[in-house]
């Protein structure tokens, strides 16, 4: 990948003319800090890596391939997201990571060793919430603790510090139902973290929130990912979300599902909201928008075949 | 045991998923997560199907026996006590709705999560909204 020198005068060039093509700024262009991060990124430990992952599944058309040829690695306490068009076999990709689907060819190791089945060292937080209705929300997050043996004084007093990092402490021995959806997100991401997993896997966890709690919940997620040992994976269709949240960035392609790019985002940290308009942010999110929504030729737009039910001379445009 | 078997399959599986990446193994997986997301299924049908027993229990004594009381129905209608047949008739469905309306606050007793937070609902909700309306409440100055 070549990392060009980013000057004080680029900056400002490429400023001004953002607003009229965004895709004047390079989204490879790195500042010197941002290359030194990723410098000190490469040389920590691989966690997760992924070998000629592939995997289709039987039709009555034939062969069906979701995606192959996905290899990657991650290192410790790096933030992926992966972004891609619905079908290009993300969530599969994150699932077989997780141990709860079968790869058809090749492997997953954690750490260095295969993964077969789902396990305490990879916690997940599903875009459905899957806390368990029967139990307060102390007790949810206290259940990954159980099921490792600690005995149920540890258990509570851990799980009393889990919900005070996500901020809900005073909703201990409230249920689910009774919190909003924010909230129950915020008890599934301590549920997944007090069993202490190697990575933690989101699929899009905040799919199902409005805009403005899913922006409280992303920076959130930030703050507390600074403050534990976690690695994480986190599917997204929302490319503001993938490129304020992330390290690198896996973009995924459709027929057959794929890795096109692995983007290093240029974007520096620590991050904040109002980085969501600067250069950097707007080529690498530029970059994404490309990738995934190909230019389609003018007039080839898809028109829907539409009878007019309004008089002749109402137009509106 | 049908009804229970088909309780079990409507259990949510991303619930079982989400019990597997913490860690669960498969006989906690019953204990922990299958029986408690089944058990107030099972408790529900376990109403009903008592809503039939008590039914077929009433059809039974009018064929068979000696006592109960279809039997003191039965043998009130003979010496043409109309009224009492009609206290006995209403006797049944009254035993019928009490035990169910029982069972039913017995089970938001056991399982709490079900209850809807402070939310107007149940069996009276119309006629507490009704009330609410015919009667409003003094607004503070």
């Amino acid at each position: 990948m070549v990392a060009q020198c980013f000057s004080e005068s680029d900056a400002s060039a490429e400023h001004t003319m953002m607003h009229y093509n965004p895709a004047i700024a390079d989204y490879r262009a790195q500042a010197p800090e941002v290359q030194a991060r990723f410098e000190r990124i490469r040389q920590r430990p691989v966690i997760l890596s992924v070998r000629d992952l592939q995997k289709c599944y039987a039709t009555d058309e034939g062969t069906h391939v979701v995606f192959e040829n996905v290899s990657l690695d991650i290192h410790r306490r790096e933030f992926i997201t992966v972004i891609g068009p619905s079908g290009c076999g993300k969530s599969t990709f994150l699932r077989i990571i997780a141990g709860l689907d079968d790869a058809t060819s090749g492997e997953v190791l954690l750490d260095g060793k295969p993964v077969s089945g789902p396990g305490p060292d990879r916690g997940m937080v599903f875009q459905g919430y899957t806390l368990f209705p029967w139990l307060t929300v102390r007790r949810n997050v206290m259940f990954g603790l159980e099921m490792a043996g600690k005995g149920a004084s540890t258990a509570e007093s851990e799980a009393r510090e889990w919900l005070a990092m996500v901020g809900l402490e005073k909703f201990e021995n409230a249920y689910p139902h009774e919190l909003s959806g924010g909230m129950k997100q915020r008890v599934a991401i301590a549920r997944a973290l007090a069993a202490e997993p190697r990575i933690l896997i989101m699929d899009e966890p905040f799919g199902a929130l409005d805009a403005i709690t899913r922006c409280k919940m992303q920076s959130h997620l930030l703050q507390i990912w600074k403050k534990v040992d976690v690695t994480i994976l986190f599917i997204t269709h929302d490319l503001d979300e993938a490129v304020y949240l992330s390290d690198r960035i896996l973009v995924m392609g459709t027929n057959p599902g794929r890795v096109v790019e692995f983007i290093e985002n240029r974007v520096q940290r620590p991050r904040s909201v109002q980085q969501i308009l600067s250069p950097e942010f707007l080529a690498v999110k530029h970059r994404l928008d490309e990738l995934i929504h190909p230019v389609i030729a003018i007039g080839d737009e898809e028109k829907l075949p539409m009878v007019k039910m309004t008089a002749a001379n109402d137009e509106i445009e | 045991m049908l009804v229970i078997a088909n309780s079990v399959r409507k259990v949510d599986p991303a619930l079982v998923e989400a019990a597997q990446t913490l860690g669960t193994s498969s006989r906690n997986l019953v204990r922990r997560v299958i029986i408690p997301a089944t058990i107030t299924d099972i408790y529900t049908d376990l109403r009903i199907l008592l809503g039939w027993a008590w039914t077929y229990l009433i059809v039974a004594e009018v064929v068979g026996t000696m006592s109960g009381i279809t039997y003191f129905i039965n043998q009130q209608a003979r010496y043409r006590n109309f009224d009492n047949v009609y206290a006995a008739i209403a006797m049944i469905g009254i035993i019928g709705f009490a035990t169910d309306l029982f069972l039913a606050w017995l089970g938001r007793m056991l399982f709490p999560w079900k209850r809807r937070a402070r939310k107007s609902s149940g069996m009276f909700a119309w006629l507490r909204n009704v009330l609410a309306k015919a009667m409003p409440a003094p607004s503070t100055p």
